[in-house]
């Protein structure tokens, strides 16, 4: 009783941790933050009623709850990035024009900076406040390619000559980089979809086989097929990745 | 495939510089800094680099790449850094570049429908057989 107790408790902190150091990196909106706060904690009150009885269950439950934030981090940073990656030529456009019809660098960034959806304007007002306290990117981007390109942005921002042209030129280079991405991933994902509805039907028939009840006596059978289909499968998966340019 | 031609990339990288205003050696010396290192192009280009250093001739670099577009590019260097005016070329070259690497990617894409069977038939299909007909082949057997 009183180990549930303490443990229902130290979930009770727990979750309250995760949900400050989830605002803290800003891993959600501002908006309903307090609604969220009061949902986070009834959960784990609720959890904590269902698992009083089961110690090893809260345990686990806790734990969970205690790397959660870290796990959220680490996907939620990796999705603003791509994102980011995928329409950092728009911004670039939405700057040229923001600058052409006369505001400056940091002025135009501001205001597109306030028109970005959620997830972008948390990496545009990091890039935005680093320009302000010349904070090092290094800190703030973890892909070497957004780093790269916030650090020719930061470059522009501190020379402040011909912005305008080389904003252009930065955006010519990188629309002729995506066209080539996207292109080259069109063609691979057809091949990576194929690959995965196969090894959807085959893990299909794996569990259909694997419920039969002389199961035992085709073992050797299903090992050597699974081996041969993770073969293909991975052979499937590398194609395109390794490839070599000839020109 | 999802990375550029290295040369195309190199193009854009040293265009972008020249229009910032950077040296071509810089540029040059920036794209080795920022690419693989086992990238066979930009290891050229560290030896493009390290010979223009020691003073040696570069001509015997030519030798080291069957590609005409990587050689017109060495080409290109040693012209920018005699002094000429490359920038008109390199724009030229640019467009080539794209529509090199168009070509090429068109032919792979090309070819990908019988790569990818290959895993399919020698590996895929089989272990699908062997799931499927594998237990009655046994049951046959056992039986017979």
């Amino acid at each position: 009783m009183l180990k549930s107790t303490i443990l229902s408790l130290l979930g009770l902190v727990i979750a309250h941790r995760t949900h400050v150091i989830s605002e803290k990196n800003n891993l959600f909106t501002n908006k309903f933050s307090t609604l969220r706060h009061v949902l986070v904690l009834f959960s784990q009150l609720l959890v904590s009623f269902f698992l009083f009885e089961h110690l090893h269950l809260l345990f686990f439950e806790i734990v969970v709850v205690f790397l959660t934030p870290l796990m959220m981090m680490k996907v939620t940073i990796y999705a603003r990035e791509r994102r980011m990656k995928a329409h950092f030529v728009s911004l670039l456009d939405s700057l040229i024009i923001r600058m052409r019809s006369g505001k400056s660098f940091r002025d135009a960034f501001v205001l597109i900076l306030h028109e970005s959806d959620p997830l972008l304007r948390v990496l545009m007002s990091e890039f935005h406040s680093s320009l302000i306290y010349k904070r090092p990117l290094d800190e703030l981007f973890f892909q070497k390619e957004i780093r790269e390109y916030f650090a020719e942005l930061a470059k522009i921002d501190e020379q402040n000559h011909k912005s305008i042209d080389r904003l252009r030129s930065l955006r010519r280079k990188m629309k002729v980089q995506q066209d080539f991405r996207q292109k080259s991933r069109q063609a691979l994902v057809q091949v990576q979809a194929q690959a995965m509805i196969l090894a959807l039907i085959y893990g299909i028939l794996l569990i259909v086989l694997l419920f039969r009840d002389d199961v035992s006596k085709y073992m050797s059978l299903i090992v050597v097929s699974t081996l041969l289909f993770a073969v293909g499968f991975i052979c499937l998966q590398m194609i395109g990745k390794g490839y070599k340019w000839k020109i | 495939m999802e990375n550029l031609a290295p040369p195309l990339e190199f193009v854009l990288h040293l265009r972008f510089s020249l229009e910032k205003g950077e040296s071509l050696k810089q540029s040059v010396k920036n794209y080795i800094e920022k690419s693989s290192p086992r990238c066979p192009w930009s290891f050229l280009l560290a030896k493009w680099i390290a010979y223009k250093e020691m003073g040696k001739p570069t001509a015997s670099l030519m030798n080291e790449t069957n590609s005409i577009y990587r050689k017109s590019l060495l080409d290109l260097l040693e012209a920018g850094s005699r002094g000429e005016a490359i920038y008109q070329i390199l724009c030229q070259m640019e467009e080539e570049l794209v529509e090199a690497s168009q070509n090429e990617m068109a032919k792979y894409i090309s070819t990908l429908p019988f790569k990818a069977l290959i895993p399919l038939l020698l590996f895929q299909f089989p272990a699908f057989l062997l799931l499927l007909l594998g237990p009655l082949l046994l049951n046959f057997l056992s039986a017979a």
